[in-house]
């Protein structure tokens, strides 16, 4: 059982003001029935309505359950109740029946969802009809992926430098095809090429696509987890349940950062963990269209007990867990590497990658410093430019004492995500 | 790297018109030359990507710059838990009660906690009035913070050594020189003072004008001689600020000679009677110009006053006059003197003397003044000058008392209240919102008692026997609806707004303190 801090719960706030609205509840004379077991904490609250809405948090992983019609999830209730629970633990008690009602149905549902399912009866014919819309799809991606290295030929052929002045429209176009041609991947990546042709880099994210467009046409003589690597990139999406229905053994990773992006009228939250022993590194991503709720996110800054599946890669990264997550404790440190080790980390992960937008690294023993134009990161003897609007938070964390940073690197600028100092972990990354 | 730029010149020119050549890393030419076959295109793309990505895995790291002095340890205990999350919960949605929370926590010896440095740091840039409470629970780690950023430059200020608030006074700009002197100032006087003498001739009005209004702060006799060289200053601003510090010396020159003009300006008269004992009578000699009352910071035309020239001069005469001056020359009791003042000049020399007191304040004139006419009670100057309890007094005698419903009274009480004043303050409040629902149509802006009112006032105010007004109202209010038919809806509506804000703050500053002080 362990204690999130407001910090880590704030964080798994869905948006601002959700936690902003948390804060505000974090009062114990808006609260009415509080208390907690080993199991749980639990209080009702008045909102507007007649009766209260009843609130409870599972301790084991912070879910949260409330009776408010709030779609967000934990909603603001859940986010003032944790708050509460972490500001001052609530008196224990014994859970009130609504309580344990719902442990136990959370309870049966986990144990449902690992049982063994039941195999379909006709899944020859199910497996038939897949085999059929995948042989349709590819050969609809072929035709786009084919267009899409003729039109990359034809810029380059007849050179770019009118490229930043090219209405938005030009670019869309192509990325609309790729969307008919069921490459989303792909289109994506041509969606930033606007930016990319003001921001100084179109060239790097043509030769990109070409290196994507290239390995597909080829797909046959590659590795299969390279394969893997190449069907991501272009937009297929590997069979969650499939990847799901591989045991790994349980095992303990700590939760190092995380961070929401916002790209067009998606939102992506990108949370990494690390193995306890072996300190590789997982990925998982969470999506949200347009004002759908993200789904509950893990805290940072815990240790968790989990079973974790990697999506076939030649650089495993990107993961997912199965539904059983075990929150076991706070993190009190990081632990990270020089910059130098950590730039030879990148550097091997890009060989094995050579589209890697991004990297997880954890620095260690770095500060970070103001050069009069750029925030940077240093430590002993190597320095990075960094990105981030939490640059005077870091230095009012560390008080110019080596620290140890976790966060992502794209080969030029670091983004720090996640400080550890003194024994306490704090959260960087501005959550939209 | 030459390549590189090759490569990239090729892109954007197009590689018909011009293609690629060969490249100088053997890698790259190799690449290039065993994608030659594939057309130009292709191979440019393919020897860009792998180019690219050679930068980005080789890409040497700068070496460190020289690294920072790091914080030395602070020296207080940061705010417990519980403030802590207080602060979070102000610093999002009650930004008004900050200033009460730091000094709060200042006065029970904490310092902030270092996750909301910047952010309070960055408030007070938009918030002035919070940079002293801050200022006091920096410690250690805020300071160096502070330090670091030169738009908080405000929260070192003064802890800044002299020797760099000399070299800021020499080289700074002058908002940074006007900072320097007034820390100085506040320490070492007359150091203070020589420095500016010393430069005084060469600096420009504007600058001298700044750099006097600093020496309100530790004003003594010392400062006479060059004060009273001021007054020849060319400038008439610089002139005026050094007439109104020789007017706080009581033994200057300077007030000797406006209390010789005062003394002449009112009189006792000649009684024409032979009796004694009959009512004494109080003569008005009006000043006449002259260039020494120029050259004592007195305008010869009158910036403002409606009473014409002659008037004003009065007033500002008696002004700079200590105030007790009058029972002395007149041999009267302040109350009489106020009774026997000459109808036509009573309301400039009452402003005269409301002024006087500002400077030199005097418990018996105010209560005096105060006596004589109840408009006193409007003056902020006189009702701020009144010790606590003889204000808090006064209030209750001419608004709770008389069920004067007047709001103009909360300027004035701009200080923490009593227990008790706050009980009485809340049960008129109960009153008002009876009558309100009764249907007495008034709206009465109530949010300011929120600040000043004691908020311990919320372990008690559910004492029907000491708050029989407030519960009453408080009873007959829970879980009231508002009758839409009614006409007076929204007056209600609006009343129980803000005695529903009212109380909500106050319990949020009870709570407040319990987290801090126990």
């Amino acid at each position: 059982m362990t204690q999130l801090s407001a910090t880590q719960i704030l964080a798994l706030a869905p948006d601002a003001s959700s936690a902003s609205s948390g804060k505000a509840l974090n009062n114990t004379s808006k609260w009415k029935n509080l208390g907690s077991s080993q199991t749980a904490f639990w209080g009702e609250c008045q909102g507007s309505g007649k009766d209260p809405y009843r609130t409870s948090v599972d301790i084991a992983d912070y879910t949260a359950k409330c009776s408010c019609p709030s779609r967000k999830f934990p909603c603001k209730h859940g986010i003032g109740l944790m708050l509460m629970n972490a500001a001052k633990p609530l008196e224990s008690g014994t859970p009130p029946d609504w309580v344990s009602t719902w442990l136990e149905g959370r309870q049966k549902r986990a144990e449902a969802k690992t049982a063994p399912q039941a195999i379909p009866e006709d899944l020859e014919k199910a497996a038939k009809a897949t085999a059929k819309r995948l042989a349709s799809r590819e050969k609809k991606v072929e035709a786009g992926l084919e267009e899409l290295g003729l039109w990359l030929s034809d810029q380059i052929k007849n050179g770019v430098s009118n490229a930043p002045s090219q209405p938005y429209s030009y670019w869309e176009s192509v990325a609309a095809r790729l969307v008919d041609a069921q490459a989303p991947g792909l289109a994506r990546m041509v969606r930033e090429l606007p930016d990319a042709a003001v921001g100084g880099w179109l060239l790097e994210a043509l030769a990109r696509l070409h290196l994507i467009v290239n390995a597909y046409s080829r797909l046959e003589t590659l590795s299969p987890s390279i394969q893997a690597d190449v069907r991501a990139a272009v937009g297929f999406t590997q069979d969650k349940a499939e990847l799901l229905q591989q045991n790994p053994p349980k095992a303990v990773w700590t939760s190092l950062g995380q961070i929401s992006v916002q790209e067009d009228n998606l939102r992506v939250r990108r949370t990494y963990l690390e193995h306890i022993e072996s300190r590789e590194v997982a990925l998982l991503l969470d999506f949200a269209i347009n004002s759908q709720p993200m789904a509950v996110g893990l805290p940072i800054g815990v240790t968790l007990e989990t079973e974790l599946i990697y999506y076939p890669s030649h650089l495993p990264l990107r993961a997912i867990l199965k539904p059983d997550v075990k929150i076991l404790e706070n993190l009190s440190e990081l632990r990270g590497y020089s910059i130098q080790t950590a730039l030879e980390q990148y550097a091997t992960a890009l060989s094995k990658c050579p589209w890697l937008e991004r990297y997880p690294m954890c620095l260690t023993d770095v500060t970070v410093q103001f050069d009069g134009t750029n925030w940077q990161i240093q430590d002993s003897s190597q320095m990075l430019p960094i990105q981030t609007d939490a640059d005077w938070y870091i230095l009012a964390l560390s008080g110019g004492h080596p620290v140890q940073i976790f966060g992502e690197y794209d080969g030029k600028t670091f983004v720090p995500l996640t400080l550890a100092s003194n024994g306490s972990i704090y959260t960087l990354a501005r959550q939209s | 790297m030459n390549d590189l730029r090759a490569i990239t010149s090729s892109a954007l020119l197009g590689t018909e018109r011009s293609p690629l050549g060969v490249l100088e890393h053997p890698q790259l030419e190799q690449a290039r030359i065993s994608l030659e076959s594939r057309g130009s295109p292709a191979t440019l793309l393919g020897v860009a990507m792998l180019a690219f990505n050679m930068a980005r895995a080789g890409q040497p790291a700068n070496s460190s710059l020289g690294s920072l002095a790091p914080a030395s340890p602070d020296v207080r205990a940061a705010v417990p838990e519980l403030a802590s999350a207080r602060l979070e919960q102000l610093l999002d949605s009650q930004k008004q009660l900050l200033p009460e929370w730091l000094e709060m926590i200042a006065q029970a010896g904490y310092r902030l906690p270092h996750t909301n440095l910047v952010q309070l740091l960055n408030q007070a840039q938009h918030s002035p009035d919070l940079r002293d409470g801050i200022r006091a629970v920096l410690d250690s780690r805020g300071q160096w913070l502070a330090k670091q950023n030169p738009a908080w430059a405000w929260a070192v200020g003064d802890t800044g050594s002299t020797e760099s608030t000399l070299e800021t006074w020499e080289t700074g700009s002058r908002a940074a020189r006007v900072v320097a002197l007034r820390s100085l100032r506040a320490e070492q006087p007359a150091q203070a003072r020589a420095l500016l003498e010393a430069v005084w001739k060469s600096e420009v009005a504007e600058e001298r004008k700044a750099f006097l209004a600093e020496f309100e702060a530790g004003i003594s006799s010392a400062d006479e001689p060059f004060l009273e060289s001021c007054l020849d200053d060319r400038s008439k601003d610089v002139r005026q600020i050094a007439a109104g510090l020789l007017a706080k010396l009581p033994n200057s020159a300077f007030v000797e000679r406006m209390v010789a003009r005062g003394e002449s300006l009112l009189n006792r008269g000649k009684k024409k009677g032979l009796i004694a004992l009959s009512t004494p009578e109080l003569e008005i000699t009006l000043p006449e110009w002259s260039s020494d009352l120029g050259r004592d910071g007195i305008e010869k035309k009158t910036p403002y006053y409606s009473g014409g020239d002659k008037a004003y001069w009065l007033e500002r005469i008696i002004s700079s006059i200590p105030i007790e001056t009058w029972e002395i020359h007149l041999r009267l009791e302040p109350k009489e003197i106020l009774k026997l003042l000459p109808k036509d000049w009573r309301n400039t020399i009452q402003t005269g003397f409301v002024n006087a007191i500002s400077t030199y304040p005097n418990p018996t004139w105010i209560e005096a003044l105060l006596n004589f006419d109840s408009k006193f009670m409007e003056n902020a100057v006189l009702m701020n000058t009144l010790p606590l309890e003889q204000r808090e007094k006064r209030v209750r005698y001419f608004i709770f008392a008389k069920e004067n419903t007047k709001f103009d009274w909360l300027a004035w009480m701009n200080h923490p209240w009593s227990l008790e004043f706050t009980r009485e303050c809340f049960e008129w409040l109960g009153q008002l919102g009876q009558k309100i629902l009764a249907g007495k149509n008034e709206y009465h802006n109530t949010s300011q008692i929120a600040y000043l009112a004691n908020p311990e006032i919320t372990l008690h105010w559910h004492d029907p026997k000491h708050y029989p007004h407030w519960t009453a109202f408080q009873q007959k209010t829970s879980g009231f609806l508002p009758d839409e038919k009614n006409r007076q809806h929204y007056q209600v509506t609006y009343h129980l707004e803000q005695i529903k804000t009212l109380t909500t703050t106050l319990e949020t500053r009870a709570a407040m303190r319990k987290e801090i002080l126990s």
